[in-house]
């Protein structure tokens, strides 16, 4: 060192151009460091408003529904009814023959079989059962004529949609169908409106019939499930850990198994889950229950994890005071560690939540992948779950299925974000508390 | 580090076996005994078969290099090592005879009895009432609202701090400044009412104002109570205490009247500290 600056010094001008090179490289490097991170970040974002846009762009039309608002007369001769009929008679009155002959009345050129079929097909094929239980629930409008707002087919649903108007031929229908389609516009009966069936409805083979409402219940039920299982499991074991365990080869042990249990792939979790709880405990497949068991031995790594950190932040000096009050461990840890570490600990439970609420591949290994109409009442009825339902839609080949999808996914999505910024809401408290 | 004339401190200390710990380390009738103490963490000694004699309502200071063990010795007298896994307490140690190492003993009481207060102010981030009532809580102390208003009251008008904070009991304790934070931690160990303090350099993170208010506070706390404290400051044990106890690396080496060990130490090692030479 010393030596070096004793030879540099008769040459002060090479060394501080020799520095000054030095220092613009520096310089130039420090930029484009800053500017590959820009970029990385500009590029996420990209991503991520490309995703948006897709989904949203894809999705926003299903959060709509086409409606034919259509005078049927509920003429008692027809149905065989009167005012007076009771229940029975109503169910067993043929709400099907009627429908299609009050169609057939109206557009009288639906001569053919296949223009016949292809009226009926402008609308839902669940029709006649929709008019049947609004005459059970009022049996006066027999005999009289109402304006019902009939729920168009999905075919009908696309095209109104996105082909009304233009030579594009995106949907099924027959041409008998379109026309059909495009007299009801013109005389002004088709109308759009929000779409309450697809929150009110549980899966369907009829896109125009289906919705989310069974998927959404099915993973309340499986989170809850979740919750109840991992939290209190985690925090115990979080706690044991860092207060208590002796540190030794054993613990060692679970520690590095617990932070491998984080890396294994979620599918394996719902294969031990298939072997252990549903041939091995005898428990019913595809039930909320054994899914939420399932991802509690999914997400309670991550809880353990992130419990274990915010216990490890709360400073040693509050232990030493408590304890130097003559508090015992477990008064130090549930009075003054407890507290300090809980909102981390919410946090990391609510990021596991959120990992759980988006998991698809435990779930299918354990059934819940059935086509389920039911909305589920308890945790042991047969259930699918949001993301479970997306990859059934996803899967299917009606058109109208694809904007469904894209609604589930950002339904979904809503989920998400708002539980991970209340788990960034939680960290910053934690931040300010010292 | 390197000046010729400094004689080396390990081996200057190096007396084989038993040493003598030099001055008058035992009392009558004292409060706190410390007989054939040794401290191990793990196989490493830190505190090597000291004999010590605490005595009532005295204020003792611990003075020596940094590492020597004066904290590792605060610690055994109201067993705060316990909590240090790899720490190992050897010897006879006693309060109003009663041997606080014993089965019978519950650490809980023992640090009821025994207080402490820590280097760096360590308020509990609650309000500042929670923190005084604290350990009334847990040890039970008070029957209902009033009382525990009346300790907590009490306390803190001992410790100066009553008049400071009486409007902002319910506020957060961490909001306030690192002396009154300091005090707070002393009202909060005498308001279980312990008949010994231990203090381990409880001025080494404050300023020079805030420390003169809790030195003069340790010297009304004396009036009642007995107090051990760890300074690495010799002004401050000579401000607060009647007695004064060197460390040298785990070694006791010499206990005497503060006024003594300030100005005529018997033994070199303290000579050699309390002139600068070692530290
Ligand atoms: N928790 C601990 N684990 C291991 N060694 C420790 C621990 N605390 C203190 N020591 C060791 O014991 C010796 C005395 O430390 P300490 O009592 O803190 O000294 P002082 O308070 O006089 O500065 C030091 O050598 C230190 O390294
Ligand atoms: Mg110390």
């Amino acid at each position: 060192m010393t030596e070096q600056i004793t030879e540099a010094t008769p040459m002060k001008d090479t060394t501080r151009s020799l520095r000054e090179a030095r220092l613009k490289k520096r310089h130039a490097a420090e930029k484009r460091f800053q500017w590959y991170g820009r970029l990385s970040i500009a590029f996420g974002i990209a991503c991520v408003l490309f995703l948006f846009y897709d989904i949203i762009s894809k999705g926003h039309g299903a959060f709509f529904q086409t409606y034919i608002n259509m005078e049927i007369e509920f003429d008692g001769e027809k149905l065989g009814l009167t005012p007076d009929s009771s229940e029975e008679e109503i169910r067993a009155a043929s709400f099907n023959s009627f429908f299609k002959k009050t169609l057939r009345e109206k557009y009288p050129a639906a001569e053919t079989r296949r223009e016949k079929s292809q009226l009926y097909a402008v609308f839902t094929s669940d029709m006649p059962l929709i008019l049947r239980d609004m005459v059970i629930a009022d049996p006066s409008i027999i005999g009289t004529k109402q304006t019902v707002s009939m729920i168009a087919d999905d075919d009908t649903d696309v095209y109104v949609k996105h082909a009304l108007g233009t030579d594009s031929d995106i949907s099924r229908m027959g041409d008998f169908q379109r026309s059909i389609v495009d007299d009801l516009h013109q005389r002004g009966m088709i109308e759009k409106k929000f779409n309450a069936i697809f929150f009110s409805n549980s899966d369907s083979r009829e896109p125009e019939l289906a919705g989310i409402r069974g998927a959404i219940t099915g993973s309340f039920l499986t989170l809850m499930v979740t919750l109840l299982m991992s939290f209190p499991i985690a925090v115990a074991t979080a706690i044991y850990l860092e207060e208590f365990a002796p540190t030794n080869k054993f613990t060692d042990f679970i520690e590095v198994n617990i932070n491998n249990l984080a890396a294994v792939p979620s599918v394996i979790f719902g294969l031990l889950g298939l072997a252990v709880f549903i041939n091995f405990f005898g428990m019913p497949r595809s039930v909320p229950m054994v899914g939420g068991f399932v991802l509690t031995l999914m997400t309670l790594p991550t809880i353990i994890i992130s419990s274990r950190a915010s216990i490890k932040a709360v400073p040693p000096s509050i232990r030493e005071a408590a304890m130097g009050m003559g508090a015992s461990k477990v008064q130090t840890v549930i009075h003054h560690v407890l507290p300090l570490a809980m909102p981390g600990m919410l946090t990391g439970t609510i990021i596991g939540m959120a990992q759980a609420l988006g998991e698809t591949a435990p779930l299918l290994m354990i059934g819940m992948v059935a086509f389920i109409v039911d909305v589920p009442g308890s945790v042991t009825d047969p259930a699918t779950v949001l993301p479970v339902q997306i990859f059934l839609w996803s899967d299917s080949p009606e058109r109208a299925f694809v904007e469904k999808t894209s609604a589930a996914i950002m339904v979904l999505l809503t989920f998400l974000i708002i539980m991970n910024s209340t788990a960034v809401w939680l960290r910053k408290r934690l931040e300010r508390r010292w | 580090m390197n000046t010729a004339q400094k004689t080396n401190p390990e081996a200057a200390v190096e007396i084989p076996g038993k040493y003598q710990t030099v001055g008058h380390p035992l009392l009558d009738d004292p409060k706190m005994t410390v007989r054939s103490t040794s401290v191990f963490y793990a196989e490493k000694q830190a505190i090597f078969d000291v004999d010590l004699d605490i005595g009532k309502n005295e204020v003792i200071s611990m003075i020596g290099p940094s590492g020597c063990g004066k904290s590792t010795f605060l610690r055994c007298l109201n067993r705060m090592n316990d909590t240090i896994d790899i720490c190992r307490v050897e010897g006879d140690l006693r309060l109003d005879d009663e041997d606080i190492y014993s089965k019978k003993i519950d650490v809980v009481e023992l640090r009821a009895r025994v207080g402490m207060v820590f280097q760096k102010p360590n308020p509990f981030p609650k309000s500042i009432y929670e923190n005084v009532a604290y350990g009334a809580r847990i040890h039970g102390l008070t029957d209902n609202k009033v009382q525990l208003d009346e300790l907590v009251e009490k306390s803190l008008v001992r410790c100066g701090l009553w008049n400071e904070v009486k409007d902002r009991l319910e506020e957060p304790a961490t909001g306030l400044s690192g002396g009154q934070q300091q005090r707070l931690c002393i009202a909060r160990a005498i308001a279980v009412g312990p008949e010994v303090i231990l203090m381990d350099e409880p001025c080494s993170a404050l300023d020079p104002i805030a420390t003169a208010t809790v030195e003069e506070l340790i010297h009304e706390l004396s009036e009642n109570f007995t107090i051990a404290i760890v300074t690495h400051s010799m002004q401050q044990a000579a401000r607060v205490s009647q007695r004064t106890a060197y460390f040298h690396l785990g070694k006791l080496i010499e206990v005497n009247e503060t006024s003594q060990v300030f100005t005529n130490p018997e033994h070199k090692l303290t000579e050699e500290y309390i002139t600068g030479r070692i530290g």
